[in-house]
Order: C-alpha cells, then sequence, then structure tokens
C-alpha cells in the first residue's frame, strides 16, 4: 500500500499513456478506405459555415452519378485542411516546400502577392484548358455547352494571372465590403436615421460621435477598426482614388497598375509619392484614421468587433463573408445597418480632383483555389472544382455559408441584396507590394503613418520613396527573375500545342496552328515586349515624357499630318 | 567530481562508454544537428526552400551585415534584454519572501501556489494581456492610469521633457498600436514576471543555506537586507546565473512574444523588430531561406560570445588575476564597441544638436549611460582600492584596516548589549510583525497577478458572446455549461494524441539523457569535448531557419502526418536542454561513490544503475515535468507536420477554434481550461514530489 501510494503519480501517468495508446492504436483515421479518390482542399476560412458548406458540397460530389460512372465504385472523399489565418503562410510554405500540400489551396493569404504569384509559377497546374471547355455539371441548365470561364459573373477574370498568361484558379464565390453601423446608437448620438453618403458629411458625423460620452465617462469611437479593418478602407476608399495613375503607369495598357508597372513609374518619375492621386490617397487616409480607436494597428478583426458589439463604435467596415456573424452576434441588442464608402464629392475644393467618377466595385470572383502539383488525384480534383463552379453546386455552397454566388444564374441570398457589387466606375491604380523587402518596409512605415501623428505625410514620403526606390530594385529583378523561370513551362505547353497542330489529321490542323500562334503571341511575344520595355525603363529612364496614354507632339503632329495628307489624297484636286 | 580522462590509447578498455551517449547523439544529431547543418550550408546560396538554390558565396552575409535594420534589431533586443535581467528581480525577492517565512507548511502552500500558473498555456497568457491589459479604449493599464490620475503625471512628463505628445490630455495611450509605446508594451507585459521555474530554482539554492549561517548573522545584528545582500544574494548567484545565460540566449534567438504581440512586421515601423523576427521575415516573407539561414548563423555566433562572457563574470572567483584582467579588457572594449555600434547603427553618425526631443532622451539612455555603466562595472575598483587608494589613505590619515576591524567589534558588542533590553525585544517584535505582514502582503499581491490569466480563463467560460462584450471580467448568470460540453467534443478526440506524445516524448528525453550526461560527466573521451560543443552550439542555435530542413528529412523519413515525428522532434529538442542540466548534475555527484564502484569492479553500466539513476530521481522528475508542460504547449511543429484532424494535439485544436473571425470566447476559454485539466492534476498529484525535488538541490545551477 505505501509502494502504490508513494508511486501513485507515476502509475497514474502510466496508465494515462497505456490509455491514449489503446484509443490511439484502436482509433481508424477517418475510415479511408485503401481504394478511395481523397480530394485534399486547404483553406484559411475557419468559419463554421464554410467547413459545413464544403463537406455537404463535397458529399453531394461524391454521391453525383456522374463520378460514380467516371470512377465506379471507388469512395471519393473531401477532407479539409482548415488553417488558422495567421500561421496560413508558414504552413502553406513548408507544404509546399515539402512537397505535401493539399490537392487544392486556397490562394491569397498569409503570403505577399508576389511570393504567391511565384508559389503559383512553381507549385500549381495550369487551369487554361479546363476554363475553355465546357462545365459537364451544367448539362440540362441554362449555362450547358458554354466554355467554363463564360459561367463565372467575371468570365473568370479573377482565376487569369497576368504574369503567367495563364487561368491559375477557380473561385467558389463573389465578396464586397461595406460599413456596418449601430443604427440605434447612431441614432442616439446624432439624430440621424442614416449616415451620411459622402466623404465630409461622413466625417462630420465621425467628429460630432467622437465628442459625446458614453455611461462611463469614456468617449465614443466613430469606428471600430484593426490592421484587418484598415484594409477594408483601403480597398473600399483610399484605392479608388488613385485612378488617375492609370494613364500614367500602365505601361502594357491592360487596363490595371501591376506591381511592377507601378515601380517602373516611380522609378522613370511618371508617379511620385507626390502626385496629386497618390498624395491624396494618403491623406484621406489619415482624416478617416483619425477616427478609429487609438492603437487599432495592433489589433486583429475580433477586437474590432468586440468594440462594436460592445456599442462603443458606431461603424464597421467588414465584408460579405462577416454580415451573417456579425447581425447574429448583435441581434439582441441593436439593430445593423449597411451603408456604402463614403466619396468625396467631385467639387471637394482639398479632394475633389482625383474624382473622375463613381467607385467601381470589384466584380471579380472571389474564395479561389488553385491545383497543386503534387495532388494525387488531379482528375477527381477538377471534377471537384467543376463541380462548385456548376450551377447546382455554387448555389448549395453559397446558399449555406450565406455568400454571393460566383456563378451566372446562381441566385443570390436575399440577406446579401446591399450587397450587389457596382460594376462602374474608378478603382485602385496603387500597388507599391513589390516584393519581400518593400512589403515588409511598406507595412511597417504605414502602420507607423497610421499610428504616430507626428509621424507626417513628409515623413512618410521622404522615408518610403527613398526606400522603394533603392531596394525596390533588388524586388523587381527577382520579379524578372520569376518571369525567367516561367519560360520553360510555357515553352513546354507550347511545344504540346505545336506537336497537337503538326500530328492533327483530323482536319483541324489550321485552327489548332491558329490557336498555337495565338499563344505563342499571348504568352512569349507580347509579355517579352512588354519585359523589354519595362527593363529599359527602369534601367535606362524614361523614353517619353509622359505617360503611356498619352501621345508625344511628334506622334500627334505625325498623326495630324497623316491625317491631313489622306484628306488631300481624299480630295483629289491638291494636286 | 574531475571526469575521468581516457587517453586514445586506453580507448580500447572503454570504448563501450560511447554506447551511453550513441542514442541521445543520433536523435539530436538526425532531428537537430543534420538540419542545421544543412541551414549552415544553404547561407551561402540564394535558396528559396524549393527550387531556387543558387551558389552566392558571402553575398548573404555581407548583404546582412550592411542592412541597417538588422542592427536596429540588435538594438530592440539589447534594450529588451537589458529589462529582462531586470525582470529578475521579482523572482529572487519573491524567492527570499518564501524562505523566510517561518511555517514550514506555509512555504510548501506558497511553492504549490506558485507552480500551478505554469500550466497555463502561454498563448493565453498573451491573449489576455493584449486583449485585456493593453486595450486602449477600455483596457485595464489605461483604466489604471486614468481612474488614479497617473496618466496626468505622464502628460506632465511628456510636456517637461518633450516627448513627443506619447501622453496627450484626453487620448489613451494605444500601447500596442503606437510605435513610440510598443516596445513599452513588449517589455511590460507578463507583469509582475514571476516565473514558476525561476521562483522554485532560487528557492532550491536558498534551500541550500545553512541555518548556522543565519543564526550567525543574527548575531552579528544583520538586518533584512544586510541578511539578503551579504548571505543569500552571494549564495544565490548558481541559479541567478543559470537563469541569466537562459534569459540572454533566449532575447536573441527567439522571437516567439514579440511576434504574439507585436506581429510579424515588429509593429508600426517595425520598432520592435528583434533578430530572430528579422530572420523569421526572411523566411517567411521574403522567402529568402538562404538569408535566413546567414542570420541564423550570424546569431549563433552572438549567443556563444555572450555565453562565453557570462561563464566568466559566472565563475569570476574563480578566475586568477590574469583571466580578470583579460575579461575586463574583453568587457571595455565590447563596451566601446557597443558605444560605437549605438552611434553608428542608423548607417550615419546622429548629431545631437538635430535629434528631437524624445530621440535625445533615447541618445542620452542608450549612446551614453547604459556602455558608461558597463565601463564603471568592468572598472577595476577593487585592484585601485587595494593598490592606490589604501596605502593613499593609510599615508594620509594614518588609518589602517586593523583599526576598522576594531571599530566593527565594538559595535558588534554595544549590539549584543542592547539586546539584552525589554525595549530592544519590543522593538525587534512589533518590526518582526511589520516585515511578516509585508513579506506575506508582497508574495500574495505577485500571487493575486500570476492567478489573473487563469481567473480570467475560467470566468470567461461560462459566459456568452453578449455577456462577455458587456462584462468580460466578472461572473454573470446564468452560467454557460454549454460552452464546456462544446469544448469537451473538441478537445476530448485530440486529448489521447497530446497525452500519447507528450508522455513518450518525456520518457524518450529523460532516458536518452540520462545516459549521455552520464557519458559527458563522468568521462573525457577523445571526441567528447566536441561533441559536447556540438550540443551547446545546437543549445545556442535559433531554429526557425532549421524548419524547412527539419520537414524534409520528416518526409523522406516517411514521419510526416504521424505522431512519432512529434515525439522524436520533442525529444531531440529537450534533449539539448536535459543534457545540459543533468551533465552538471551527475558532475556534481560525490566522486567517492564512482570511486568505491571503480574498486568493487562495477562496470559503467552497472554504475549508472546503482549510482546515478537512484541518486537523479529528483532532477529527473522536475527535468520531466518542465519537458512535458513544453511538449503539451507546443503548436508550432504540430501545425506544420500534422495534416489529418484524429491526429492533431489539443493545442492546434484550440488554435483552430481560437482562428475564427469571430471568436466564441466561452467555449474557447472552456476548450484552453480543459486542456489544462490533465497537466494540472499531473501537477497536483505530483506536487509534493515536485516541489520536495526541486527544492531539494535538483537544479544545481
Amino acid at each position: 500500500m505505501k509502494y502504490f501510494k508513494s508511486h501513485f503519480p507515476l502509475i497514474l501517468i502510466i496508465a494515462a499513456f497505456v490509455w491514449s495508446s489503446v484509443v490511439i492504436a484502436t482509433r481508424r483515421v477517418a475510415e479511408v478506405p485503401k481504394d478511395a479518390l481523397v480530394i485534399r482542399i486547404g483553406h484559411w476560412q475557419l468559419e463554421a459555415s464554410v467547413r459545413q458548406s464544403i463537406n455537404e458540397v463535397g458529399k453531394a460530389f461524391a454521391a453525383d452519378p456522374r463520378m460514380k460512372k467516371k470512377y465506379g465504385n471507388r469512395a471519393i472523399i473531401v477532407m479539409q485542411d482548415a488553417i488558422p489565418e495567421g500561421a496560413y503562410g508558414q504552413w502553406i510554405t513548408s507544404q509546399m516546400m515539402g512537397e505535401t500540400a493539399p490537392d487544392l489551396v486556397e490562394i491569397g493569404n498569409g503570403l505577399a502577392a508576389p511570393i504567391w504569384l511565384a508559389y503559383q509559377n512553381r507549385y500549381f497546374v495550369s487551369l487554361s484548358s479546363m476554363a475553355d471547355e465546357p462545365n459537364p455539371f451544367n448539362e440540362g441548365t441554362a449555362l450547358e455547352g458554354m466554355p467554363l470561364r463564360e459561367t463565372f459573373t467575371d468570365a473568370m477574370r479573377s482565376g487569369y494571372v497576368e504574369e503567367l498568361q495563364q487561368y491559375m484558379t477557380v473561385p467558389f464565390a463573389r465578396a464586397t465590403i461595406r460599413i456596418f453601423y449601430n443604427k440605434e446608437l447612431l441614432r442616439t448620438l446624432t439624430g440621424l436615421e442614416k449616415p451620411p453618403t459622402d466623404f465630409r458629411g461622413f466625417l462630420k458625423v465621425c467628429q460630432e460621435i467622437s465628442e459625446q460620452k458614453d455611461g462611463r465617462g469614456n468617449f465614443y469611437t466613430p469606428i471600430a477598426s484593426s490592421a484587418y479593418n484598415m484594409n477594408m478602407w483601403q480597398y473600399g476608399l483610399f484605392d479608388s482614388l488613385t485612378y488617375a495613375n492609370l494613364r500614367l503607369a500602365d505601361f502594357n495598357r491592360d487596363g490595371s497598375v501591376g506591381n511592377d508597372e507601378f515601380f517602373a513609374a516611380m522609378k522613370t518619375g511618371a508617379l511620385s509619392f507626390d502626385s496629386p492621386a497618390v498624395r491624396i490617397r494618403l491623406l484621406v487616409a489619415r482624416e478617416v484614421m483619425k477616427y478609429f480607436q487609438p492603437g487599432f494597428t495592433g489589433l486583429q478583426r475580433d477586437d474590432a468587433v468586440f468594440l462594436f458589439a460592445q456599442q462603443r463604435a458606431v461603424f464597421i467596415p467588414t465584408g460579405t463573408w462577416d454580415a451573417g456573424s456579425l447581425v447574429e452576434q448583435t441581434k439582441e441588442t441593436f439593430n445593423v445597418g449597411v451603408m456604402d464608402f463614403p466619396m468625396p464629392l467631385p467639387d471637394d475644393p482639398e479632394y475633389g480632383s482625383v474624382m473622375l467618377g463613381p467607385r467601381f466595385e470589384d466584380t471579380r470572383t472571389g474564395f479561389p483555389f488553385g491545383l497543386t502539383r503534387f495532388s494525387k488525384h488531379p482528375e477527381v480534383a477538377r471534377d471537384f472544382l467543376l463541380y462548385v463552379t456548376s450551377l447546382k453546386g455554387n448555389t448549395q455552397f453559397n446558399s449555406i455559408v450565406g455568400w454571393i454566388p460566383s456563378v451566372r444564374g446562381a441566385p443570390l441570398p436575399p440577406a446579401l441584396k446591399e450587397f450587389v457589387p457596382r460594376s462602374q466606375g474608378m478603382y485602385g491604380c496603387f500597388n507599391v507590394e513589390l516584393g519581400g523587402k518593400t512589403v515588409v518596409r511598406w507595412r511597417q512605415d504605414y502602420s507607423k503613418f497610421q499610428s504616430d501623428p507626428s509621424f507626417t505625410f513628409d515623413d512618410f514620403k521622404t522615408d518610403f520613396s527613398k526606400f522603394y526606390l533603392e531596394h525596390g530594385l533588388e524586388d523587381w529583378k527577382e520579379q524578372q527573375r520569376d518571369w525567367r523561370r516561367t519560360i520553360l513551362k510555357n515553352e513546354q505547353q507550347l511545344s504540346g500545342a505545336r506537336g497537337a497542330a503538326m500530328l492533327d489529321s483530323g482536319g483541324e490542323d489550321s485552327a489548332l496552328w491558329v490557336k498555337y500562334r495565338s499563344a505563342v503571341m499571348s504568352r512569349q511575344v507580347m509579355p517579352e515586349v512588354s519585359r523589354a520595355i519595362q527593363v529599359r525603363l527602369v534601367t535606362e529612364g524614361p523614353m517619353r515624357p509622359s505617360g503611356p496614354y498619352e501621345l508625344l507632339p511628334e506622334a500627334r503632329a505625325k498623326a495630324a499630318g497623316a491625317a491631313g495628307a489622306q484628306r488631300g489624297e481624299g480630295s483629289g484636286g491638291a494636286r | 567530481m574531475t571526469p575521468k580522462i581516457i587517453p586514445f590509447a586506453q580507448l580500447k578498455y572503454h570504448w563501450t562508454i560511447y554506447f551511453f551517449a550513441i542514442p541521445s547523439l543520433a536523435l539530436v544529431g538526425l532531428f537537430m544537428f543534420y538540419p542545421a547543418m544543412l541551414s549552415a550550408f544553404h547561407s551561402v546560396y540564394r535558396w528559396n526552400g524549393a527550387d531556387i538554390n543558387e551558389f552566392v558565396g558571402k553575398e548573404n552575409f555581407t548583404t546582412l551585415l550592411g542592412d541597417a535594420e538588422f542592427w536596429r534589431s540588435f538594438r530592440v533586443s539589447f534594450i529588451i534584454g537589458v529589462w529582462n535581467i531586470f525582470k529578475m528581480v521579482p523572482a529572487v525577492a519573491v524567492a527570499v519572501c518564501i524562505h523566510r517565512c517561518k511555517s514550514t507548511r506555509a512555504q510548501f502552500f506558497y511553492r504549490i501556489l506558485f507552480v500551478a500558473p505554469m500550466v497555463i498555456p502561454p498563448l493565453i497568457v498573451m491573449l489576455i494581456w493584449k486583449s485585456f491589459f493593453f486595450e486602449a479604449t477600455n483596457g485595464y493599464l489605461n483604466r489604471f492610469l486614468f481612474s488614479t490620475g497617473f496618466f496626468d503625471v505622464l502628460v506632465w512628463f511628456d510636456q517637461t521633457f518633450q516627448l513627443g505628445g506619447i501622453f496627450k490630455a484626453g487620448s489613451k495611450p494605444a500601447w500596442m498600436g503606437d510605435g513610440r509605446l510598443i516596445l513599452f508594451a513588449c517589455i511590460f507585459w507578463g507583469l509582475p514576471w514571476v516565473g514558476s521555474f525561476a521562483v522554485l530554482t532560487h528557492l532550491a539554492k536558498l534551500g541550500g543555506i545553512p541555518r548556522e549561517l543565519y543564526e550567525a548573522a543574527d548575531l552579528d545584528g544583520a538586518n533584512w537586507w544586510t541578511r539578503f545582500t551579504k548571505l543569500e544574494l552571494p549564495l544565490m548567484m548558481g541559479s541567478i546565473n543559470l537563469l541569466l545565460v537562459l534569459v540572454v540566449i533566449d532575447t536573441i534567438k527567439d522571437a516567439g512574444m514579440v511576434l504574439a504581440l507585436a506581429g510579424i512586421e515588429g509593429g508600426p515601423g517595425g520598432v520592435v523588430t528583434v533578430p530572430a523576427l528579422f530572420m523569421l521575415r526572411k523566411a517567411f516573407i521574403e522567402q529568402q531561406m538562404g538569408a535566413a539561414c546567414a542570420v541564423g548563423i550570424v546569431l549563433t555566433a552572438v549567443v556563444m560570445t555572450l555565453k562565453k562572457i557570462l561563464d566568466g563574470t559566472a565563475d569570476w572567483q574563480l578566475l586568477n588575476r590574469r583571466e580578470k584582467s583579460r575579461y575586463r579588457v574583453m568587457g571595455m572594449v565590447m563596451a566601446l564597441l557597443l558605444y560605437a555600434f549605438m552611434l553608428y547603427s542608423d548607417g550615419q553618425r546622429p548629431k545631437f544638436a538635430v535629434l528631437n526631443a524624445h530621440d535625445r532622451a533615447w541618445f542620452f539612455l542608450f549612446n551614453a549611460i547604459l556602455p558608461g555603466l558597463v565601463m564603471v562595472f568592468l572598472f577595476p575598483w577593487g585592484w585601485v582600492r587595494e593598490r592606490i587608494w589604501g596605502p593613499m589613505v593609510a599615508t594620509t590619515t594614518g588609518v589602517d584596516a586593523w583599526r576598522v576591524t576594531l571599530r566593527q567589534v565594538a559595535a558588534r558588542e554595544a549590539h549584543l548589549a542592547r539586546m539584552g533590553s525589554a525595549f530592544y525585544h519590543w522593538r525587534e517584535r512589533v518590526k518582526g510583525l511589520g516585515l511578516t505582514f509585508s513579506r506575506h502582503g508582497f508574495v500574495l499581491a505577485i500571487l493575486a497577478f500570476a492567478y489573473l490569466p487563469m481567473y480570467l480563463m475560467v470566468i470567461v467560460s461560462f459566459k456568452n458572446n453578449a455577456e462577455f462584450y458587456a462584462h468580460p471580467a466578472t461572473l454573470t448568470f446564468p452560467l454557460h455549461w454549454e460552452n464546456w460540453a462544446q469544448a469537451w467534443d473538441a478537445v476530448i478526440p485530440s486529448l489521447a494524441n497530446s497525452v500519447f506524445t507528450t508522455t513518450a516524448s518525456t520518457a524518450l528525453t529523460l532516458f536518452l539523457a540520462l545516459a549521455g550526461a552520464y557519458f559527458f560527466a563522468r568521462v573525457r573521451m577523445p571526441g567528447s569535448s566536441f561533441l559536447w560543443y556540438c550540443i551547446l552550439f545546437l543549445m545556442m542555435m535559433p531554429t526557425i531557419a532549421n524548419a524547412i530542413p527539419l520537414y524534409r528529412l520528416l518526409i523522406d523519413m516517411n514521419l510526416s502526418n504521424t505522431l512519432s515525428a512529434l515525439i522524436f522532434i520533442g525529444a531531440a529538442s529537450g534533449q539539448m536542454f536535459a543534457l545540459f542540466v543533468l551533465r552538471n548534475f551527475v558532475a556534481d555527484l560525490p566522486q567517492d561513490l564512482f570511486e568505491a564502484a571503480d574498486i568493487d569492479g562495477a562496470s559503467h553500466l552497472r554504475q549508472m544503475l546503482t549510482i546515478v539513476a537512484p541518486l537523479s530521481g529528483p532532477i529527473l522528475g522536475v527535468l520531466g515535468l518542465i519537458h512535458a508542460v513544453g511538449q503539451w504547449n507546443e503548436w508550432i511543429m504540430p501545425l506544420i507536420v500534422i495534416r489529418d484532424a484524429e491526429r492533431l494535439p489539443v493545442t492546434v485544436q484550440l488554435l483552430r477554434m481560437s482562428g475564427e473571425y469571430i471568436k466564441l470566447w466561452g467555449p474557447l476559454m472552456a476548450g484552453y481550461a480543459m486542456a489544462s485539466i490533465p497537466i494540472i492534476l499531473l501537477f497536483i498529484l505530483c506536487m509534493r514530489l515536485f516541489v520536495r525535488n526541486l527544492t531539494e538541490g535538483a537544479v544545481k545551477g
């Protein structure tokens, strides 16, 4: 007995170990049959509704008769790796480098955009051929026979990677962002039923709110924010004000300003932090940030929600994905209203000069998944992507999760009517995140700019632009190296296309040759020309004093001369 | 115990002793050394961790050494390190207070209470500090400052010393969001900075002080302060030095705390970027694994140099005059280098005249005062007193040391005479009571702070979100037991995984480390010093850059997504600390025991089984518990290695719960509380054993 008493802890530890060993030894991991086709899908959406909707859609996919026909009696299992957002970058890095990444991976968070681009180039499979083919799961619907890309509301534009000239991802949903507000608190503090829709009016209301105290004697915070919610303001308001940069920096004339183009524009002096659009973007940000709670840069999204739910803040900007949870969290205490981002008016004395129209909302689809080259069952993974983006699958997925469907004709959940995106107007042309070094410095300086009033716009401009121009070159060169690394992959694909054209005996050889030449043009020749222009811009300076959309005076004169000559020829009587 | 030296010629008679170290070294070599060497190899490559691997020679190092941000990160590390050393003081104070409790029951009770907070996962403590204390609008720190009026003092301070408006009337300071305050937050968090391990280690040392010394001090009329400075502090220096070494190593090579508090960018303007965080960014944001490996190599060199200096100062009394002079010169040169580094670390010499008031204050503090203090500390005062001041005073005043001693004797006699009076007894009693109350009051106040995270964890676990938003820190009714039911469903399936990996890894660690420690402590064989330095090298090396090679190794060994991987990695990483401590312990065992065993013809195995193993029970218990708690709370490796939900340990399971965008605080906290229960149970059951062992000299320092 004495022995037992003195050794009781040890006995207990051994007992616990034996128990755990028995549990582990007798447990069957996920009951996966040996011949099952397992598709793993990695993402950072930890909301229960997302996990549930993927599970439900996965089951429906496995039970689909088409799958039964294609894969016989082999079980199809869709498993999820739902990883917290904060650890997603490290997780995906180790999975990719260890070549153990899931079959399908959500792309966009955790790593800087240039790094994702490099990853897509190295570790993901092109989905271009899939985008050209009809979705078999749409048979019997209005989308039958339509190429996959045309079945999306944005024609799958979000899945197309300009730098790689390939379709790399398939989007499951669409998302927009709005400002949510506490209706009762707004009424109590300002007497307003709805907040003003213009920027100055909105700031005035914020000022009014910030001067009032709650029952405990604390001042109200007009806008609940965090490092995460700050991004909403950027996408929703600040970046839209930089649309004027398009004419100065869109060197390849694709309608957007990439990070490399932005760097080239800064390097050549076409743009600077004193350019009106850039300057106004940062000054407007500073105006709004005055009304955030102190220290928001060090907070996370749930901290902002905490403040809003405690009724200590009136506004909070966030997206469709949070709408359901936010309303659920606050339904017992107050009513939530939804408003669009307040834009400066065109006649605004300070900011009106950059107001070239209303705010465009990215109609592009989101929640994008790419197929990794480590997939053990790439065919099944492709089928799963097709199933989720079919009319039926997409409706089912988004009705459970409560998001806006990405597929044309899929019904919109009624609660999301306020979130329908606006498809015309100004969009962002401000892209400073060039690569690792500049991304880190931008985030550091920008958060300092947000949190430290003594760090003025001029301080910020001097500090960041110096670093950007000096060290951005290294990031830019790394991007160029990455681009060179894609050439091999392109060559392989083009060789395949050429081989198909050469060997075709079914009468489609001419069509295949056209396709091949077109691909050579779009994937090799034109990008090479664009790159060459950019390299020359960055290394040798500007070739022309004005932006890419502006004609040189000589060109104008030449064009005018040619037009005159044409008119002369046309009249026929001048000679 | 002096290790037995076995020359190469006698190796054929003793080669079997290598078998004691081989399992331990094989484990460390495979899971620690191989990735570390691979990482060192890649430090001369432009390596992205995968397909890009271009030789660049010394480019990574030259770029790194020319990077102003890298040097700035050392400045941050230096500031945090200095504060970390100051933060060791409360643990010493608490240990002394507990040690001076007359009741052994009270001492035991306090020890138990100080051990319990050890089990709270660090993630929770950090979360609570961020969300409850540092939150700007309604956090406890700001509430305290405003309610006590102390904030007005800070505003006055700001205005008087022109700190640039950090504290402005009517504006709440943003501790985590303001670049000028975030460093303070990184230093301040975790108040009262009383780690259980530190307190118990100090208590172990204090427990070894003979009672006679205290009686002699009483007779000499030593007051509480003199007893501390002249008796307890010198005898605690062993444990203080041990903790100092660990603090310095952690400050340089660890980024976990700053990462959790300030994020990977190191806060606004990157102001709290420490070297290890800089390396983490290189690896995972910039994808420059080769450059990150180069940072790792530089950091290892820095840590090893610091360790060498600390060892020198720790053994100060044992050094001869020449060695002392060498260390002094080395220290003064380093102080001068530090001074120069402070001046030039921003790439240009700061012009004092053009600095603003805020920078001027920093300039003075870190560019002049601290290096000055280092110089003062290192100056050979003893030599000056003995050789210059003493003779000078003797020749001018005629008073010599003998006279002074006589004066001291007279004072002692007067004190003894006073002790006989009734007034003296009455005064001493009142003073004693006052000291007792203040001692208990101090310890209880520290305990209250230490238990605050645990209290909040339990309180919040009974709330729904609406109640949490309205009253985050007080109990609300009805209690939401359903949170615990929800947490039960989430936690229980993964509990078996955690129990299995923790116990297996702990057992493996202790078993292999004890055998390895015997090898390193008992004999000095050809190659043993080299192997020992390899282990020390690994202890000093930041492990972040090794993560990718290690992960690839696990895949090659077909261990990815298995619990075995967690056991092996846990045992390998725990092995180094265990070897470090156990080697000292075995070396301190009486030499006579081994000599007697040698005479009796006992083999090494017999000596190991009959002498070392039975005597190592206490320290194995302590190391086992420390390792088990660390392994239980580990989440980074499991997150990377384990894929299947069924195999996840409980911490990762909880992390996934906390990662939800709108946290369900009740179930989350219930989950954390539930995950802490097995370890708390283990502590309660092993408490007597653990506390006794730790205080009976398990940690030798």
